[in-house]
This record gives C-alpha cells, sequence and structure tokens, in this order.
C-alpha cells in the first residue's frame, strides 16, 4: 500500500437535488447477477475514494484496508437485493461508514486509544521532491493532518466526504443517518475546529 | 445580515447549500466585512489543503484478488446450496465439540478457568471434568 496525492477525481460526485443518471445501476445489477468483471471494474471504481474515507476515519492504514475489502464483499453480497432508491456511492459510503462506526466502537470496548494506532506518520508519507514553496506546502498539509485527527469522528467524516467527496449535503445525510442541519452543523465545527488547531489564519506563516 | 449569523453560514455558503437569497445577502456581507471574508478564505484554503492530501493508494490487483475472493466464497454453490454446506459445516463444528468429553483431562484449557460461575464455559467444563474422571 502506498501513499500519494490522488490524480483524478476518481470520487463521485454530484448533488442529488434532480433526477440521477446513475450509471452505477448497471453494475450493481450485473454484480447481483454474479458478474466478476462487473464486480472487480466497481472495486476499482471506488477502491481509493472508500480506503481513503475510511482512513481518516480510522486512522490507522491496515485497519482502513481490512475495512475496504469488508465493504466490497458487502456490496458483492447486497447487490442482488440492492434498491436504488439513492445513489450507488452514497449505498457504499454508508457500508463503510457503518463499517468504521463499528470497529471504532470495538476499539474502545476493548480500550484502544485512537492515538496508539499506527496512524500515518508524515515522515512515511512519500512526497515529491518540492522548493521552498513546497515545504511550506507541506508543513501545512502536516498541521492539517494533526488537525484533522483532533476532530470528532463524525466532523472528520463529514468534512471529509463534503470536501474531497464532493457529497451534497443530503447525501452525507443519508451516509451518516443524521439530519441536514445535522450535517451543516459538522461540516461547520470541522471547518472553524481545523481554523483554531491550525493557530491563526491559514497559510499566513511565512 | 450580522456577523454571528454570518460566520454560522459561511461553511454551508461555500458548499453551495444555501438558497439563492441567503447566497446573495451573504456575498453581500462577505465583499464588505473583513472579518466575515478572513473566515471564508481560511474555510477555502483548509479545504484546498485537504483536497492535496496525500492519500492512501491500494495495490494495483486489489480489485482481482476481491475477485478471486468472492469466487471462491460463492464457489460451485450458491443460494440455498450454500445456506446448506454453511450449516453443514456448523453441525460438524458442534459435534465435534461435544466430542470433546472423549477427552480425559481439561488440563490444557485451565488455564481459561475464568469462566463466571454458571456461565455456558463454565458449567461445560464442569461437566467435561466429570466425565474425564468417570
Amino acid at each position: 500500500m502506498v501513499v500519494r496525492k490522488r490524480q483524478s477525481g476518481a470520487a463521485p460526485s454530484g448533488h442529488e437535488s434532480a433526477p440521477v443518471e446513475d450509471t452505477d445501476f448497471d453494475t450493481i445489477k450485473a454484480i447481483g447477477r454474479g458478474d466478476r468483471s462487473a464486480f472487480e471494474l466497481f472495486v476499482k471504481k471506488y477502491q481509493n475514494p472508500i480506503v481513503n474515507f475510511i482512513f481518516r476515519y480510522v486512522r490507522d492504514r491496515f485497519t482502513a484496508q481490512d475495512l475496504t475489502q469488508e465493504v466490497f464483499l458487502k456490496v458483492f453480497q447486497g447487490a442482488e437485493e440492492f434498491e436504488p432508491r439513492g445513489k450507488v456511492s452514497t449505498w457504499i459510503f454508508t457500508i463503510a461508514f457503518n463499517l468504521c462506526a463499528n470497529e471504532l466502537k470495538r476499539q474502545k470496548r476493548r480500550g484502544y486509544p485512537h492515538s496508539d494506532l499506527s496512524a500515518v506518520d508524515p515522515a512515511e508519507l512519500e512526497y515529491p521532491a518540492h522548493d521552498q514553496a513546497g515545504g511550506r506546502q507541506r508543513e501545512l498539509e502536516e498541521d492539517l493532518m494533526a488537525a484533522l485527527d483532533r476532530l470528532p469522528e463524525n466532523q472528520r467524516a463529514a468534512l471529509w466526504l463534503r470536501v474531497n467527496e464532493d457529497l451534497s449535503y443530503l447525501e452525507i445525510s443519508r451516509v451518516l443517518n443524521i439530519s441536514l442541519a445535522g450535517v451543516e452543523s459538522l461540516t461547520f465545527r470541522a471547518r472553524k475546529q481545523l481554523r483554531q488547531l491550525m493557530r491563526g489564519p491559514i497559510g499566513s506563516s511565512p | 445580515m450580522q456577523c454571528s449569523k454570518v460566520s454560522e453560514k459561511i461553511s454551508a455558503y461555500l458548499d453551495h447549500e444555501l438558497d439563492f437569497e441567503l447566497s446573495r445577502q451573504m456575498a453581500l456581507h462577505i465583499g464588505q466585512c473583513d472579518d466575515c471574508r478572513e473566515m471564508f478564505q481560511d474555510f477555502q484554503k483548509i479545504d484546498a489543503t485537504l483536497r492535496e492530501m496525500p492519500e492512501i493508494e491500494l495495490a494495483a490487483d486489489f480489485a482481482r484478488q476481491l475477485g478471486r475472493m468472492v469466487e471462491v466464497k460463492e464457489g460451485p454453490a450458491t443460494g440455498r446450496l450454500s445456506i446448506l454446506a454453511s450449516l453443514g459445516r456448523s453441525v460438524q463444528s458442534f459435534t465435534r465439540l461435544l466430542d470433546a468429553t472423549r477427552f480425559s483431562s481439561t488440563q490444557a484449557l485451565d488455564e481459561f478457568n475464568d469462566f463466571p460461575p454458571f456461565s455456558m464455559g463454565y458449567i461445560y467444563f464442569k461437566l467435561l471434568e466429570q466425565s474425564g474422571r468417570g
């Protein structure tokens, strides 16, 4: 497993205010019929958005990898009964979120403090060679990563889904099973807290 | 609009989740108020940095591995047949568990001797102990 910047917006996008033509429906139908190649294509499409969402939530790369595998196995098992009430992407992020929430509950029961997990050490990340400006950007990313880790899980999940996966508040409300106002509040508090945690206006350091 | 109300809505404004009229009022206020504009710009920078953060990438053959896994899991038995196969495996495990009574000692399991009294585990090992003596 390597860590690098996502090259393309592999994430699903689009808001649900208008009827959505979701091309993933056909793929899910095919998976439901046991089509392995459709399943593999589906995994390829979503594996990086899912593993990164899970990783930001559970903060452990190995747990993230295991849970990602579990998400797709659940997709395979549930594809036959899938009912297209919302977008497929919402469904798959919901599966991921529920698995993450269960995993964290399990860890808390067993008394694992989050900070003891093998969260990514910034020194492990494969950053490309950078100039001075790139160095400042890296510092900013490291500060933000540390600040992000200190947010409550739901705030982190809501903000990540909004910013990095481009889910609408409605979609996020379905994933997290909360109200629209709840999503608005979570994303606002997340950004506000990140701003405070990063000590002063972002990017103002020399 | 008051700053306190605007600041609470800045996040939703940035996410294009406000209606047209409220968005218009927000834009007007942010254009005039230094504090709210600074907050809006900070939020924009946070988002931009989040999008730029390094991400995990799974092995190139992750999808293929999973594909193989579901094939093995499904196997030739599907639907009712796979349920029957699972049931068969469960029955087999259970009979093996009962068969443990033929062992004369539970010595190797004594280290787990911390079952609460009258729990299933406690009763099971008590019976096992008695049958061992008998």
